[in-house]
């Protein structure tokens, strides 16, 4: 099967096969190159088609259709290039002797028939030189494992970028041959073998179509797999793409028309600007689609398209992909530059007490909303209300004056500095003060025709030292402690007790009623299972489900003790000093992992059934268990005293420098205890004991076990 | 020196006379002239033709006109001129002062091999060129 042409072959009209077509384009073309302008080659030509006309009509007899042989008669009579006489134009200096036709430098095509998907690796063989394309299409399958299929789309890339050589002249340029008539005559001899000997099987397999130009006969039948596996591949990550496009392309169109209200006052540009890149959009996205569906046409169904419309697409592309990046560089200019505008509110007639509160949402009931619902932004009465969290930041000082102050500033972004502060400018964030109160807006709007610039409003506050101040709920969010940046979020913050009155100290805003870490009314999502207890306090650890702790105490001796917490380790500590009366710490917690006691006072853990636990008591530390523990590791140095009652599976204790231990209560399978310098220890085990006792020490072993000393 | 690539310049040198010689008989189309060439080994493929046609069209030796063909576009048939047909008269009265003196040399020549070979064989001479111009249409 070939396809037909008709052409005008100097004034004859001819139906002429392809092959043959192929040939005497090849022929012209090659006695075309052989004479120049001034010799007067287009009318050499032209006599040459009309007399090739001639020859081939008349021997065409009844037949209407010129095949490869009525072209060959006719150039036999015609003659060859070489018999026109006089060189080839081009290159006169190149070897007369052998083929002398110009040698136009070797061009990438794929190789079509001889293709296993779209003949791109046997091009590519044919153009780095290789004999066998089978090498290059086992180095695209290893790069195709080696990327884990990322090779892929390289591949489908090639496969649409790099022509197909279909002409004679085009597969001799494929692999560098000089298109001489002799070598377009073999090629199209070539052409027709290979053609006959085309299996199809992938193509009427997969896709029931004729699939003429795939699976050529390859050497390697595993190989041909691979390559099927592989163009199955690219067709799936093909058809992915389109619907990925596809729905980003739908939403962007969905966008557009949902951003309506809204582009006024969000579009970097003007509007005309905005709608012009929306088009681009439209395109960018648009184009690949329609690429990749006429792609998997042409190769799936085998489509016919334009030849200008691969160039005319891409050339679409470019220019709206050039419109966008420019209209992206005007976008982002119109961001440089910051600018801002800053009002103070007089506060004088405030009493002690300042009381801050929030102005509410300033937002009407027909308001639209933001794509979907969005209370942050919203759009109604010709207005755009903004109400994002980080938009309004307030900041507490104190005082230089003596007096409370109220300051804000709006900071925008524009082209310039001077069109950043009218941008600013043009924000509406209105303050008021009511009696002692002051109400602050929860965010800003603009006025139709204005435009959102990243405006962010800064208010600062300052409160004389002394005075008070305090924060209603919500707006307390907002607020950072100016002076004390580190700790805006501790329990004691504003951020943390809405409501709560907040004096004016030299060490800044101290929080009078605020429930501290210890405190009964104290609500923290605090966790701690490793226990540093230092100092004389009393304690007990209790098994409860919820984890929560209680200092009991004066004031001033609760402050005496320190809390450390870091991850899931808690430390109390008194510092070394000692406390005027007693304090009792109660801590309940889930789980129990380690406790080190320093010089502390009694300790009781009471409840727990732990898989491993350990216990390291130091100094003057008395303490006494009332649980269970698959693993107890025990560590006691110094006159500390240690009575446990439960029972584990293994024990281990170290004792040094007069410990005691009284296990006598504490039923284990094995344990393995040393003790030096006067220590004692007893215990009860029911397998195996290991004991090193220097002469100081005494430990005795109750119970049924074997003991080694 | 390549015998081939001597025929060829020989054949080059005398075929434009031959050329003009039959346009000059009458107005004749080209593949006439390959035609009346036949058997001379001077115009083997017609594709030479066309460019010495028009190179002589061009140095105003030969003209053309169109004649509706059978069927088909319109052939070009080409005319002598009166340049062409003065410079044919030169290049005919100079082809036989050549062929005389040619024919004389390579005679002599001839005798000398036959002399030095020992043998009388009649030299290889080429055939004459013969052309009558034929009569011209009325």
């Amino acid at each position: 099967m070939n396809k037909i042409l008709n052409i005008n072959l100097g004034g004859y009209a001819i139906t002429i096969d392809d092959d043959a077509y192929e040939h005497i384009s090849a022929y012209l073309e090659s006695i075309r190159r052989r004479f120049s302008e001034s010799e007067g080659r287009d009318e050499i030509m032209r006599d040459i088609e009309s007399r090739l006309g001639e020859i081939i009509t008349n021997g065409l007899g009844n037949r209407t259709i010129v095949m490869l042989p009525d072209v060959e008669a006719a150039i036999e009579v015609m003659g060859k290039p070489e018999d026109f006489g006089g060189e080839p134009i081009e290159k006169p200096g190149a070897d007369k002797s052998a083929k002398r036709i110009i040698t136009p430098g070797k061009k990438l095509y794929r190789d079509e028939q001889d293709a296993v998907i779209g003949g791109v690796c046997s091009g590519m063989a044919a153009y780095f030189g290789f004999q066998e394309p089978i090498w290059m299409r086992l180095i695209f399958v290893l790069l195709a494992l080696i990327s884990f299929g990322f090779w892929a789309p390289v591949y489908l890339l090639l496969w649409v970028l790099v022509q197909p050589a279909r002409t004679a002249a085009e597969r001799l340029a494929m692999r560098g041959e000089t298109p001489n008539v002799e070598n377009i005559a073999r090629e199209i001899e070539q052409g027709a073998e290979r053609i006959s000997k085309r299996v199809n099987e992938f193509g009427s397999k997969n896709f029931g179509s004729n699939a003429s130009r795939n699976s050529a006969a390859v050497a390697s039948g595993c190989l041909t797999v691979v390559g099927k596996l592989f163009l199955g591949l690219v067709i799936f990550i093909a058809i992915a793409m389109v619907f990925g496009l596809g729905s980003a392309w739908v939403a962007g169109i969905w966008a557009f028309f949902t951003a309506q209200p809204y582009i006024s006052y969000f579009s970097p540009l003007s509007t005309p600007a905005t709608y012009l890149g929306f088009v681009n959009g439209f395109f960018l996205l648009g184009i690949p689609i329609v690429a990749l569906v006429l792609w998997l046409g042409r190769t799936i169904f085998r489509f016919k398209t334009p030849a200008w419309l691969g160039s005319g697409m891409s050339i679409l592309w470019v220019l709206n992909f050039v419109s966008l990046v420019l209209l992206g560089g005007i976008a982002f200019a119109g961001f440089r530059q910051s600018g801002s505008v800053s009002k103070n509110l007089d506060l004088t007639g405030i009493g002690d007490t300042l009381n801050v509160q929030w102005a509410g949402r300033n937002v009407s009931d027909d308001d639209r909303d933001w794509l979907v619902d969005d209370e942050d932004i919203r759009i109604g009465n010709k207005r755009l209300h903004i109400n994002d969290d980080d938009i309004v930041c307030i900041r507490v000082r104190h005082s230089e004056t003596g007096r409370f102050e109220y300051s804000q500033t709006i900071r925008a972004r524009g082209a310039s500095g001077e069109d950043a502060t009218e941008h600013a400018a043009s924000t509406n964030f209105d303050v008021r003060k009511e009696g002692n109160t002051l109400l602050i807006p929860s965010g800003y709007f603009l006025n139709q025709g204005k435009k959102w610039r990243v405006q962010e409003v800064r208010i600062t506050i300052s409160v004389p030292e002394g005075k008070f101040i305090t924060f209603g709920d919500v707006i307390n969010r907002r607020v950072y402690d100016a002076d004390y940046d580190d700790d805006y979020d501790n329990e004691t913050s504003i951020r943390r007790n809405p409501g709560r009155v907040f004096r004016m100290t030299n060490d800044g805003l101290v929080c009078s009623g605020c429930p501290r870490f210890g405190d009964a009314n104290y609500e923290g999502s605090d966790y701690f299972e490793n226990f540093v207890l230092e100092g004389g306090f009393e304690t007990e650890i209790i098994h409860d489900d919820n984890f929560s702790i209680i200092l009991d105490g004066t004031e001033s001796d609760r402050n005496g003790i320190e809390t450390i917490r870091t991850g899931d380790n808690l430390t109390l500590t008194t510092r070394g000093k000692n406390l005027a009366g007693t304090v009792r710490c109660t801590i309940r917690t889930p789980t129990f992992t380690s406790l080190v006691a320093d010089n502390s006072g009694n300790i009781t853990i009471r409840g727990f059934d732990e898989h491993r636990a350990s216990i390291t008591a130091k100094g003057q530390s008395r303490i006494r268990g009332f649980f269970d523990c698959n693993n107890l590791d025990l560590t006691l140095l110094g006159k500390c005293f240690m009575e446990l009652t439960g029972e584990s599976d293994d024990l281990s204790a170290t004792l040094t420098d007069g410990a005691e231990l009284e296990a006598s209560g504490w039923r284990t399978h094995r344990a393995e205890v040393s003790a030096t310098d006067a220590s004692r220890a007893r215990l009860n085990v029911t397998e195996h004991a290991n004991v090193k006792a220097d002469p100081s020490s005494t430990v005795k072993v109750a119970g049924t076990a074997n003991v080694n000393e | 020196m390549d015998l081939e690539n001597a025929k060829l310049q020989m054949r080059k040198g005398v075929i434009e006379m031959c050329v003009l010689a039959v346009i000059a008989g009458r107005e004749t189309y080209p593949p006439e002239i390959i035609e009346k060439l036949e058997g001379t080994d001077l115009l083997v493929k017609e594709g030479t033709l066309y460019p010495l046609l028009i190179r002589l069209k061009n140095d105003g030796l030969v003209d053309y006109i169109w004649r509706e063909g059978v069927k088909g576009p319109p052939r070009k048939y080409f005319t002598i001129t009166e340049d062409g047909r003065k410079f044919l008269d030169d290049l005919t009265a100079g082809w036989n002062n050549l062929v005389q003196v040619v024919n004389r040399t390579i005679e002599h020549h001839a005798a000398d091999g036959a002399e030095r070979r020992g043998t009388s064989e009649a030299p290889d001479t080429p055939p004459p060129l013969n052309i009558e111009p034929l009569p011209a249409d009325s």
